[in-house]
């Protein structure tokens, strides 16, 4: 740990892995009780060809895949809200799309190998720049500050859409927002886990956390728990065994989940016999 | 709890002051399409403040549709709605409107506590910050449907019935005056029923407005003060409008079903006091 700190590069990459496992569960929480775990996938996959696209052309591939995702976002948004079965068919074809043109652009592309399209498909521990670093904190605390002003209409609109309206809020809007903030933490998150994988550093930490929980507020914050140690200690063994940090990060997320689901199975059925004898008791009294 | 909480905690049915001018609910000429039919057309329908009535109708005989039109849920194709006199798509004021659905869409998803559902009623587009007169309301509200206890429990540990006393308690929290509710009795428990008959006298006494859609009143065949019979023959239309009970040839299924319900057998004297 501390050699792997002498490293300047390392020290970014660390910084950038605990904004990327705090923020990414935060957006997470909120995609899985809208039934949309999948829709991060989407928008990696679209930032995708905007890395390939900037590849060719020449500009920052951040900035760049920012918008494509902000644009995709955008775009599926509309779709989904004009029909269900559109908005799943549309994801799919998000999803092939986005990797296609990201392939095809890299591939173009004159001097940019397919290792250049590796780092950002799978995350790289040496990619992080002083630059980019800035970006992505500014991002981050604009995500946060967001989820602050409207994560109880968020809430709202995933607990039951019907309901949000008749306390006046703007589903249709509300609903983009929380697409564009998705799209977003992608991004935040494509140096360190790639775009491949990054959805999952939004969804598992949740899936894990609701193993444990019986509040929303307590998946949440379980949630970032899980998502800050599996970020952290998926970059300091991708570090020591010299692997890409996206599926050291996804791999070690998975087994916090399976500990979760055992300790979550343990935990439910001593609720339930100990529900049980008090019933028994009551019974009896 | 002093009145001035009460009063701050947004707990005071009717406490509101267009002094009844305008009708809860006033549909002109309405006319709904699903996928290029018309699942009712020409439709009118005023429900004025402090009625209790019940829309009544099997399925498919539009009546959901007919709720969600009123609510501005689903477009109207033509014709108008309004709220308190305010058309549907400028209506603001939605605190004084509160919805119960019959289920919450996502529920089960993610862990969701009992009291963070109430305390949601008190979410509001212009409001940052929940106060005190918020998780007042929100308290008040639980205790009003005995479930305060469970507070800290998933929604979805709790049965059908409770999960239903816990959309009420939604209902509640966030101080409304008028009161739409869909199938509020289907498949619940009747301790759970008698309950939520005693909330909605109180809420009848005290001047609230309820609207409920339903295939069968249950409870709240006690409570109506007006029956609407919705039916799916021909052209679907309204067949019954007026003091219960309805006609039974038009509400058979409805009515037979609620004359079983009610009056509810009470487990014991020693309940009431």
């Amino acid at each position: 740990m501390i050699e792997m700190l002498s490293y300047d590069f390392m020290q970014r990459a660390l910084l950038a892995a605990v904004v990327v496992g705090t923020i990414s569960p935060l957006i997470g929480v909120f995609l899985v009780q809208r039934r949309l775990a999948l829709l991060g996938d989407g928008m990696g996959h679209v930032a995708l060809t905007g890395v390939g696209l900037a590849f060719l052309v020449g500009t920052a591939p951040v900035p760049t895949a920012l918008v494509l995702a902000a644009i995709g976002a955008v775009v599926l948004e509309i779709i989904r809200s004009r029909s269900r079965t559109a908005g799943d068919l549309a994801l799919a074809l998000v999803f092939y799309g986005g990797i296609a043109g990201g392939v095809f652009f890299t591939s173009l592309a004159s001097g940019k190998s397919s290792t250049a399209l590796n780092q950002y498909l799978f995350g790289s521990l040496s990619t992080v720049a002083t630059g980019d670093l800035v970006g992505l904190v500014i991002a981050a605390v604009a995500v946060i500050t967001t989820l602050g002003i409207f994560g109880r209409q968020i809430f709202l609109l995933a607990l039951d859409p019907d309901l949000a309206h008749t306390q006046g809020i703007r589903t249709s809007r509300v609903s983009m927002l929380l697409t564009v903030l998705a799209a977003v933490t992608v991004v935040v998150g494509m140096r360190t886990v790639g775009l491949l994988l990054i959805s999952a550093i939004m969804i598992v930490p949740i899936a894990a956390a609701q193993q444990l929980s019986r509040s929303f507020r307590a998946t949440a914050l379980l949630g970032v728990v899980l998502g800050l140690a599996s970020c952290v200690a998926g970059l300091t063994v991708s570090f020591n065994l010299d692997v890409p940090p996206g599926p050291t990060i996804v791999f070690i997320a998975l087994g916090l989940f399976a500990m979760c689901a055992a300790l979550g199975l343990i935990v439910r059925r001593t609720w339930h016999r100990r529900e049980r004898v008090s019933e028994t008791a009551t019974a009896g009294s | 709890m002093a009145a001035r909480d009460l009063y701050d905690a947004g707990m005071t049915a009717a406490g509101t002051t267009d002094g009844g001018a305008f009708p809860s609910f006033h549909l002109t000429n309405g006319q709904v399409d699903y996928e290029g039919e018309a699942v009712f057309s020409h439709l009118s329908l005023t429900i004025q403040p402090g009625e209790f009535a019940a829309i009544l109708g099997e399925n498919g005989s539009g009546k959901t549709t007919l709720m969600k039109a009123l609510l501005g849920l689903t477009p109207l194709s033509s014709g108008s709605s309004q709220i308190v006199g305010v058309d549907v798509g400028r209506f603001r004021d939605w605190t004084r409107v509160a919805y119960v659905p019959q289920r919450l869409l996502s529920a089960g998803a993610v862990p969701v506590s009992v009291l963070e559902v109430v305390r949601s009623a008190r979410t509001r587009p212009n409001r940052l910050f929940m106060g005190n007169a918020d998780k007042t309301a929100a308290e008040l509200a639980l205790r009003k449907v005995n479930l305060w206890g469970r507070r800290h429990d998933r929604l979805d540990a709790l049965s059908g019935g409770q999960q239903r006393r816990v959309m009420i308690a939604h209902a509640l929290a966030k101080g409304a005056d008028i009161f739409v509710l869909d199938e509020p009795t289907a498949g619940i428990d009747h301790e759970s029923q008698r309950q939520l008959a005693d909330v909605f006298s109180t809420l009848r006494d005290d001047g609230a407005t309820v609207l409920l859609v339903t295939h069968e009143l249950g409870v709240f065949s006690r409570l109506a003060t007006r029956v609407i019979v919705m039916q799916r023959r021909g052209a679907r239309s309204v067949a019954y409008d007026g003091p219960p009970p309805a006609p039974a040839h038009l509400a058979d299924h409805a009515w037979h079903h609620s004359n079983e319900l009610a009056p509810l057998p009470e487990p014991s004297g020693l309940l009431e006091p």
